[in-house]
């Protein structure tokens, strides 16, 4: 089972790319946590989490073909 | 002067049939308030006064300079050095002279926005930092005021209406999204990061959209989610975002007047000691505080008060001592029990998080 993660703004750079495939979680908190192994520098920043669109608050199952979004507050104005 | 909204002006807009004349009366009736004129403000001045918005505030202490001129269209090179607000109060009269424009040439603060955000009808936030977006937040939650937000980065731009539910509902806030601001140096700004000066502008004129769209009861608004657009594939995302049963923000007036946002948002980080300095701030007279759950043990081995993360989180409280030391069981939640009663302290109080938590402590208890 694969989950699609998005990064947007900072996020993105700090991931080099504004997607990756992540297989074989059955929940949020998991694919989370993979993210975070393969990019630690995630984990000093603030971001919100969106699954398939919606703002998450807590630990939700995913299913194939779910979309996790890592989503900063941004500044510029 | 009021708004002549049978002039030919407006002919084309008063065509709409969801517009009509009765739309139009709608905007030249309107007060709206412009905190920020730079690259969303521009826009959003630009298009409201083309409208017959009737009455527009702007919000601004800065001056225009150079490398403001590629993204705020309203300015030109002979504005520079001068004050935003007067320059896009001149820009916004040449456009239509019959939009009355009351200037406020500072930066918005607590104090300010209380006084202010009683006098509008709707509130744009087209500020760059996040001590003033925060503090704008919190001021328009605590008033029930609708609040269009944007924000950019680079290529990418968010923007939501917040505060304006269904049916008079509080809707949604910005700390739903982002319950806490970042620390300082975390977001780059457009200063640091750079943007592309066509993103305000596309951005700041989707707020002017929801600022119309608002005051004439027109179609949806971007009220039960955030849009995230980015400019690089042309592409827009809108998150839904359901109201939080627990919000994090003051509660009351008494307690957004006491937030120093500039602090709050940034200017600060969360002072961390270890058991090394502890014996010297206890001879101080430091104040404890416990913020693990009540029901947690072991109870701390010095006098103490309790004040739980997860009442903290809820509604504010203050507490008495020049230093205080925050603890918990790691010295992971009372970083953010910092964060929290730094937002209330007194003048010159110091918040410390303890390092390890109780178990620094105890360890400190035992060599004695």
């Amino acid at each position: 089972m694969k989950t699609t993660v998005l990064f947007f703004g900072a996020l993105a750079e700090i991931t080099g790319k504004g997607s990756v495939e992540v297989a074989d979680c059955s929940d949020t908190d998991a694919v989370q946590h993979a993210v975070l192994q393969q990019f630690p520098q995630l984990s000093e920043r603030k971001y919100a989490l969106a699954l398939n669109k919606q703002l998450l608050r807590s630990n939700a199952p995913v299913q194939e073909g779910s979309t996790l979004a890592f989503l900063p507050p941004f500044s510029g104005g | 002067m009021k708004i002549n909204v049978h002039s030919e002006r407006y002919q084309r807009q008063v065509l709409l049939p969801e517009i009509g004349e009765q739309g139009q009366e709608l905007l030249a009736d309107a007060k709206v308030l412009v905190v920020g004129a730079g690259g969303l403000g521009c826009p959003v001045l630009q298009y409201l006064a083309a409208a017959g918005v009737g009455y527009i505030g702007i919000a601004d202490g800065d001056v225009v300079s150079l490398s403001n001129l590629h993204r705020q269209v309203l300015y030109s090179l002979e504005d520079v050095e001068h004050l935003k607000v007067k320059a896009a109060a001149k820009a916004v009269h040449r456009i239509n002279p019959e939009v009355e424009v009351k200037q406020y040439p500072f930066y918005l603060h607590n104090v300010l926005a209380l006084e202010l955000l009683p006098k509008y009808d709707i509130v744009v936030d087209c500020t760059d930092n996040f001590a003033t977006r925060y503090m704008l937040n919190d001021a328009c939650a605590l008033m029930q005021k609708p609040l269009v937000m944007a924000a950019l980065t680079q290529w990418e731009g968010q923007l939501a209406v917040l505060h304006a539910g269904a049916n008079g509902t509080a809707g949604i806030n910005y700390r739903d999204i982002f319950p806490e601001p970042p620390g300082e140096h975390e977001v780059p700004n457009c200063a640091q990061a750079g943007v592309l000066g066509v993103l305000p502008g596309i951005i700041g004129t989707l707020q002017a959209a929801e600022v119309i769209k608002y005051l004439t009861g027109v179609g949806a608004l971007l009220s039960k989610g955030m849009l995230h657009f980015d400019l690089k594939t042309g592409s827009s995302w809108i998150m839904e975002v359901a109201p939080s049963a627990s919000r994090t923000g003051p509660a009351d007036r008494q307690a957004f007047l006491l937030t120093n946002y500039e602090w709050y948002c940034g200017a600060r980080d969360v002072a961390e000691i270890g058991s090394r300095e502890l014996p010297t701030l206890m001879e101080q007279g430091a104040v404890f505080v416990d913020v693990r759950e009540l029901q947690e043990r072991p109870e701390l081995p010095v006098p103490h008060q309790r004040l739980p993360l997860s009442e903290l989180r809820n509604r504010s409280a203050q507490v008495e001592g020049k230093e205080v030391v925050v603890v918990c069981h790691h010295g992971i939640r009372s970083i953010e029990a910092v964060r929290l009663l730094s937002q209330w302290a007194p003048a010159g109080q110091k918040l410390y998080s303890l390092k390890g938590g109780i178990m620094a402590l105890s360890a400190i208890n035992q060599s004695k």
